[in-house]
């Protein structure tokens, strides 16, 4: 009898610490340690600026970190966005399923860099040719990706503004 | 704890255990059920049906192992399950082997035309399973299959199917004029495109269109590389650009279109009795000869490719030149490019220079009335010519002498006269350029002639182009150039006339005759 009780404990043990295990990965910060990974450290969360888009922001000595989601063609990009001195000053994308032949050249350093702009006004996509500032010209043949990105970097414009006033 | 609370509570344990996949399960059953909201359309000259996907679903399926060839020439192999058009369009009384072409089109807009040997000759089978897999949800409800055939054809997200779109006799195989493109890019307006990472130059398709009056309404096919056939409406061309610079050129481009819809590195494109041609292309891909050390396209398989069948051919520059050759004469010439990127047709020794044709921008069919052949005659006084000036090097005719005619000889010039240096640095696409060259004033040619009071000098290239230069614009640092950085020019473009000015854009080359005035 004694023999079943410890058998029912010991069940009840590892599934404990499954359970807690699974909380902590859960409520765990993966994207600061990727953040770290890239070469951002003391990093100081600000959660009450995050929302249902902007996942995760970041003060990272003068610059401004924002982990953005948003929809692309193949499900949800995550892109990384610093905003230092009013300026985009570095994009990244955290990860993706875009299609490798279109989407898939969102990662590229020359359409990141075309999304390194004044924030002064939000980014416009644009398929053909950069007129305005603050266009930027899609990927060819990728243009939902590409929105997708400038959705997101857009957002973090919008949240910084916030960010700013408080 | 009791015994029963215990069992309760390893119950609980395993039910929430199995319950993550229990759910799973049922949502792959979900994706898996064949139903789909919407109808395929049929759009024919005279009416539209409408057939509910879901009713396609229903019909009597067959399974067919399909081969493709993808734009990167990979070969894939499927099985697909699926309906086949053919039945489809039985039950609404039409004939699959009695259509002309058809045109899938997607619902992201995608489209592209069958043409009729492969919808009279091949299965086309409307799918919803590949691989025993059903179609993702981007992909359905059907997607295209046809054995043996590019993948562009194995149209993804069908949802219209137009029959019989377009007129075959559109495409009319009798050409009776060609545009270079490369070289019309030098007159018409250029567009800027950004490509991916680059920004390159493209020409607006409804310009050119418009420019050379291509039917609005008519139909356009593109060969490219490998035998790629592909035919379009001009109406869909006009929402994009040729792009004539940068990777993958020449490539029609839209920024309205799925990029499946572009077409890259074409060699011709051709509408009712006009073609526009890549000499580029034409280069890279039909065979070469070599005429006078340069190698170029045969400029017979230059013809043959565009389907201009005549006796006689006009050749025509940019600057207007014209020069009308026979038929014959084409297996002695070739289309070829220069380092600054200039298109040229050259013939060898059986022509007279005349022929060539720089800056090559239209060949047309010719009338024959003043077409110049590799007549015997015309190598005889070749040989003549080249029998007289046996140790030259090069030759000017001078005309509009006191005298007469004067043939001044590389030999003369290297007896009579200073062979000087003229070092000239230059601005050309907004870089400087520097070159040193060697040759004769221009003036002590004249001098040596005896010209003492002139106008202005016409100078003739070899390609027949004239250029006329006042005698203000001719002093001490006017030279015929024989060498350029310590080299013998090459033999096509020597003599050229080197000025010491900030452009070059007075410069002639391969200078033949000059005309006093």
């Amino acid at each position: 009898m004694l023999l079943i009780k410890r058998r029912y404990l010991i069940i009840l043990l590892i599934f404990a610490v499954c359970l807690s295990s699974a909380l902590f990965i859960i409520n765990s910060d993966g994207y600061k340690s990727q953040l770290k990974q890239i070469g951002y450290h003391n990093l100081q969360r600000l959660k009450s600026v995050e929302n249902d888009d902007v996942i995760r922001v970041y003060r990272a000595n003068s610059e401004i970190l924002q982990i953005v989601a948003s929809e692309g063609y193949n499900g949800d990009i995550i892109i990384l966005v610093s905003i230092k001195e009013d300026k985009i000053t570095m994009v990244d994308i955290l990860d993706h399923d875009e299609t490798e032949d279109y989407g898939g050249y969102i990662v590229e350093e020359w359409f990141l860099n075309r999304l390194c702009l004044p924030i002064d006004n939000e980014l416009n996509t644009v398929k053909m040719k950069k007129v305005k500032s603050n266009d930027v010209v899609a990927v060819t043949g990728a243009t939902i990706s590409s929105n997708a990105v400038v959705d997101g970097v857009n957002k973090c414009i919008k949240n910084y503004g916030g960010l700013r006033d408080e | 704890m009791n015994k029963k609370t215990m069992r309760l509570l390893a119950l609980f344990l395993i039910l929430i255990m199995v319950l993550p996949f229990a759910a799973c399960a049922s949502n792959k059953q979900e994706t898996s059920a064949l139903q789909y909201q919407g109808n395929l359309k049929i759009v024919s000259a005279n009416e539209t049906i409408e057939i509910p996907f879901n009713d396609i679903y229903k019909m009597e399926s067959v399974t067919r192992n399909v081969n493709s060839v993808t734009s990167s020439g990979e070969e894939v192999s499927n099985e697909v399950l699926g309906v086949l058009l053919s039945s489809v369009l039985s039950e609404n009384g039409i004939k699959q082997e009695e259509l002309n072409s058809i045109r899938l089109v997607a619902g992201d807009g995608y489209a592209i035309d069958v043409p009729t040997e492969i919808v009279t000759e091949k299965e086309i089978i409307l799918a919803y399973e590949f691989d025993g897999n059903p179609l993702k949800e981007k992909k359905q409800p059907l997607r295209a299959a046809i054995d043996d055939v590019r993948s562009m054809y194995f149209v993804s997200n069908l949802t219209k199917i137009e029959l019989n779109p377009i007129a075959e006799d559109n495409v009319d195989e009798s050409i009776s004029k060609a545009i270079i493109l490369e070289t019309e890019a030098k007159q018409i307006e250029l567009h800027e495109y950004t490509y991916y990472e680059n920004v390159d130059k493209a020409i607006k398709v409804t310009e050119l269109f418009g420019k050379y009056k291509v039917k609005e309404d008519g139909s356009s096919e593109f060969v490219a590389e490998e035998n790629f056939t592909k035919t379009e409406k001009n109406e869909v061309l006009g929402t994009g650009y040729f792009k004539i610079t940068g990777e993958n050129s020449p490539l029609f481009i839209s920024p309205d279109l799925p990029k499946g819809m572009h077409v890259k590195n074409f060699l011709t494109l051709s509408s009712d009795d006009i073609v526009f041609v890549s000499a580029k292309q034409m280069i890279n891909y039909l065979p070469t000869r070599q005429v006078n050390g340069v190698t170029g396209a045969k400029l017979e398989e230059v013809v043959d490719s565009i389907h201009m069948n005549s006796d006689y051919y006009t050749l025509t520059s940019l600057d207007g030149y014209k020069v009308e050759v026979t038929k014959d004469s084409l297996e002695h010439g070739i289309i070829s490019v220069n380092d600054e990127g200039l298109y040229k047709v050259s013939f060898d020794s059986t022509m007279p220079k005349s022929a060539s044709v720089k800056d090559i921008h239209t060949i047309s069919v010719g009338t024959g009335e003043k077409a110049i052949a590799p007549t015997a005659e015309s190598d005889k006084s070749n040989d003549t010519k080249s029998k007289e000036n046996e140790s030259a090097l090069w030759t000017i005719t001078f005309e509009g002498l006191e005298d007469g005619i004067f043939d001044f000889t590389s030999d003369k010039a290297e007896r009579k006269l200073e062979l000087v240096e003229l070092d000239t640095q230059i601005t050309k696409n907004d870089k400087e350029v520097s070159d040193s060259w060697n040759g004769y004033r221009v003036l002590d040619v004249l001098a040596f002639l005896k010209v003492t009071e002139f106008d202005s000098l016409v100078m003739t290239s070899n390609d027949g182009f004239e250029m006329e230069y006042t005698k203000d614009e001719i002093d001490d640092t006017t030279i015929f150039a024989v060498m350029k950085n310590d080299e013998m020019i090459k033999e096509d473009t020597l003599v050229r006339l080197v000025q010491d000015s900030q452009f070059a854009s007075k410069w002639l080359k391969g200078i033949c005759k000059v005309t006093v005035k």
